[in-house]
This record gives structure tokens, sequence and C-alpha cells, in this order.
């Protein structure tokens, strides 16, 4: 099996299998780039964010596959449990899965992040946006 | 950390209008109150053809095409009925058409009824809200006006036979009542502008709203199409053309300027809402959509651009570059935009009419 280095903001070392790997548009590309001689460093992403997103993937990878005996509950329960974070590690795999280009998990964060808002009040949303704007500043 | 991460995805558009899309509606009238959100939210997926409502078309087969904006899901109208025509929309309700039999549709929650067919040929139909009724006016060409009884599924005659008036005329229907734009016939053969008038229900008579004489002149140049939408609680016409050429010439207008005016027919006038000169240049003349979501107002136009009126600086900002950005705007054929804004698609408005739909 071939191997893929991923290296993350603080230059932790991540050695997944290439399938995994391909699952990043993102890292698909600069394989077809620059070849897999080098690790392919990810400035954008910190060392916990690509651990799990590693962890994710692979999941959901192990998932899909034949004689896979995971049912759609238990999929769906480690969805629930894998987004049960805190609201800056939900951001970060956002902005992470955003980056890295996987559809699959960008679209579990911006759902999560969409049900949060749901149950606020508008005055904890628009809380949460003037924390945004300031934080811009 | 947190703060700084969600700074950061809020200044990524497309990651904005990712999360919306997950919010469902009411959620995004909620929102509306967000006005950042709000903002960027609206013109992104208005700029790509993902606006917060639904498209409809008529399309080849004689049929109704939908889709619904915030999903990007498809819709057809169940009824059956061919060669439809959109008649209005109201509050994320449409009122369609056709060879004489009338249906209204809520497409948010895929809810469709014909009515009951009317006992005059009406040669114009408008749906609206009027003083917190949803009201369904048909008129014909004798000037007979029934509106529709949802209680009853029913039409009611409410013009009395001896104040009809049979003229070629443009209606408007706006949240405080029913507004007709006369033109009567002059001995030249021309129909020139006469007055507006509102339809009162109780007393089934057409008031006239006695326009001043500087309205009244401008009415008089404006023979050309015009549109007419709500916006902020104002009701605007919007025209391509000159309404005044002695005004065009002292202001150094050209022929076709787009102009926005504020329609305030209770008070007899209408009002220039200002655009800066050079902003309203850049609008092409070309058969635009005017969109509003009663919080921002956008024009639409057939090639595919998307302007924004400013009310901070009075100009038309242009939201998209390039025909490639919003693919979904593009329909061959006329089309109608319903903004569905939100409060209005939580109260269901069809949900106490049955669904089984009248056998003709």
């Amino acid at each position: 099996m071939v191997k893929v280095t991923l290296k993350s903001a603080e230059g932790d070392v991540f050695e997944v299998d290439e399938e995994l790997a391909l699952e990043s548009l993102m890292v698909k590309n600069m394989i077809e780039d620059v070849g897999l001689d080098s690790a392919i460093s990810l400035p954008n992403v910190s060392s916990t964010i690509l651990a799990k997103v590693i962890e994710y993937i692979k999941f959901h990878m192990d998932a899909q596959k034949d004689g896979s005996k995971k049912t759609s509950e238990e999929i769906k329960a480690f969805d629930d449990d894998f987004v049960n974070v805190g609201i800056p590690t939900l951001f970060e795999m956002v902005l992470a899965s955003n980056y890295l280009n996987v559809k699959s998990l960008l679209s579990l964060t911006c759902n999560t992040v969409a049900n949060m808002i749901k149950t606020k009040p508008p005055a904890e949303v628009k809380e949460m946006f003037t924390s945004a704007k300031q934080a811009k500043a | 950390m947190g703060r700084k991460a969600w700074a950061m995805v809020m200044c990524c558009e497309e990651l904005v209008a990712l999360i919306v899309t997950y919010l469902g509606r009411r959620d995004l009238a909620r929102c509306c109150s967000v006005s950042k959100l709000w903002n960027q939210c609206c013109r992104w997926q208005l700029a790509h053809g993902r606006g917060l409502g639904f498209l409809i078309a008529p399309t080849e087969g004689s049929k109704l095409w939908m889709r619904d904006s915030n999903t990007g899901e498809e819709q057809w109208v169940p009824l059956g009925i061919s060669d439809s025509a959109v008649l209005g929309t109201c509050e994320g309700l449409v009122l369609i058409e056709s060879d004489g039999v009338l249906a209204i549709g809520e497409p948010s929650v895929k809810r469709w009824k014909l009515l009951w067919r009317p006992r005059i040929d009406a040669i114009s139909a408008w749906l609206g809200r009027v003083q917190g009724q949803l009201l369904i006016l048909i008129i014909d060409k004798s000037g007979a006006v029934q509106k529709y009884d949802f209680a009853n599924d029913s039409w009611i005659d409410v013009c009395r036979p001896s104040r009809r008036i049979a003229l070629i005329e443009e209606c408007v229907l706006l949240r405080g009542g029913c507004y007709r734009l006369f033109e009567k016939l002059t001995h030249g053969h021309d129909y020139v502008f006469d007055d507006i008038y509102k339809l009162d229900l109780r007393r089934g008579v057409w008031d006239k709203m006695n326009m001043r004489r500087e309205s009244v002149r401008k009415f008089e140049c404006l023979r050309i199409e015009k549109k007419v939408v709500e916006w902020r609680g104002k009701a605007l016409m919007y025209t391509l053309k000159v309404f005044d050429q002695e005004e065009e010439l002292r202001e150094g207008r050209g022929f076709d300027t787009p102009r926005l005016y504020e329609l305030l027919a209770d008070q007899g006038k209408v009002v220039e809402l200002l655009t800066r000169l050079d902003a309203a240049n850049i609008l092409s003349p070309e058969l635009p959509e005017v969109v509003s979501d009663d919080y921002d107002l956008f024009w639409i136009t057939r090639d595919r651009n998307v302007f924004k009126y400013s009310v901070a600086d009075l100009s038309f900002n242009k939201l998209v570059q390039g025909s490639d950005a919003a693919p979904n705007l593009y329909l061959p054929g006329a089309y109608f935009y319903i903004p569905d804004g939100g409060e209005a698609l939580s109260r269901n408005i069809l949900s106490h009419l049955p669904d089984v739909p009248h056998d003709y």
C-alpha cells in the first residue's frame, strides 16, 4: 500500500494510505502536481484538526467498503459524536474541510453550524457575528 | 481561536451560503435581524441563482417549471392543466391560469389547488393581501370584478354593475388595496392617462385618487413597460423610459435612463426615489426582473446580471460579473420570482384548503 505523508501547520507528520489521502481533492491535486516523494505540507490545518479529518475519512472509507457491517445508524452515531465538539474545533473543521476539499465533511460541519444557529435566539446569533466581527478587526 | 476561526468562515461567502442552505426558511427569516448574515447570504445566493425563493417559468409542454432556490429541487404543478401562465405572486403564493381555470399554489409546501371556475371571462387576475386578507380578484372586459371566496370556494361579485368601467388599464395590487391605473380614449383614438382608482371592496366602487397635476403629467408620458414592486413598505414603480421629456432635458438624462418612483396612490402622487445618475446609467434597459425580499432590492437582467440598490449611496451595484456566474437565472421565457421572505412561509396559507382539485 502506497503511503502519503501529510505535514500539519505545526510540522507534525501523518503517514496515511494513498487511498485515504485521495479523498481530499486538494491533496489529490497536490499529489498529481508534485508526486509522492516529499511530504505534502498543509499549513492551514493544525495537527489536532488534521487527526480528526483523517479519523473521519478513515471511518467512512471503511463503512463504504464491501463487507462492512456498519449500519446507517452506526454511521450517523459516529457523525453525531464526531461533531460533538466545542465551537472553536467545529469552526476549524469547517475551514479545514473546505481547504482540504472534503465535501462530505464540509457538508456535515456546515450542517452542524446551521443547527447551532437554529436553536439560538436572534440575540445570541447576533452575538456570534459580532464576535466574529471583533475578531476580524 | 474560536472567534478567529468563525471570522474566517464569515470571510468565505461560499461557506456562509452553505451554512445558510442548511438553515431552512423559518430560520432564515429569523436571521433577517442579523443583517450582516442576511445581506451576505442574500447577495451570494441571488448572485448564484439560489435566491431565497422560487423561480417559475412556463416550459415546453405547457407546464410550469419551478425551482426551489434554497434546495435546488425542481417542482411541477400537479394539476394537469396546460398552457399555464403566471398571473401573480404574493407572499410565497402563486396564481396561475390556464384556459379560464385558475389555480393557486404554495410551492414551499408543495400545495396546489384549482379554484372553482369563475362565472366571468377574466382578462386579468391579481393575487395579494388587502387589509390582512388574502385576495384574488378577476376582472372581465365589461369591468365586472369578482373576488374568490376561500371559505366557500366560489366567486363573489364585488363591483356594482352601475359602477363598472370597461377600459384598458393597468392594475397594481398593493398591501394597502387594489389600484387601477385608468386610461381613457381621446378623440384622436389615443389612450391617455386618466387617474388612479382604488377599489373599495365594501362599497363595490372604484374611488378616484385624484392624482396631482404634476404626477398626472408624468403618467401621461408613461406609455411604456413598467414594474411595480413593494420594498420596505414602499410601493416602487420602476420605469425604463422617460416620465417627462422636459425634465429629461433639464437634467441632462438620457431617454432610457432607468428611474425609480415611489407610488403614493392615496396621496395622489408619485415621487422619484433618487438614484445616482452614473449608477442608474449602468442598468441595462433590457427586460429586467425586479426582485424585492422587502429588505433588499435587486434587479436581475435578462443577461443574468444582478444589481442591488444601495440606500446608502443611492446607487445600483453590480453583484455578478460574467454570464456564467448565475446560470440558474437564465430562462428563455418570462419568469417570475417568488421571494419567500420567511414569515409568509411559516403560515402555510393553503393548509386549510382541500388538496383534491375540482373535476372539470
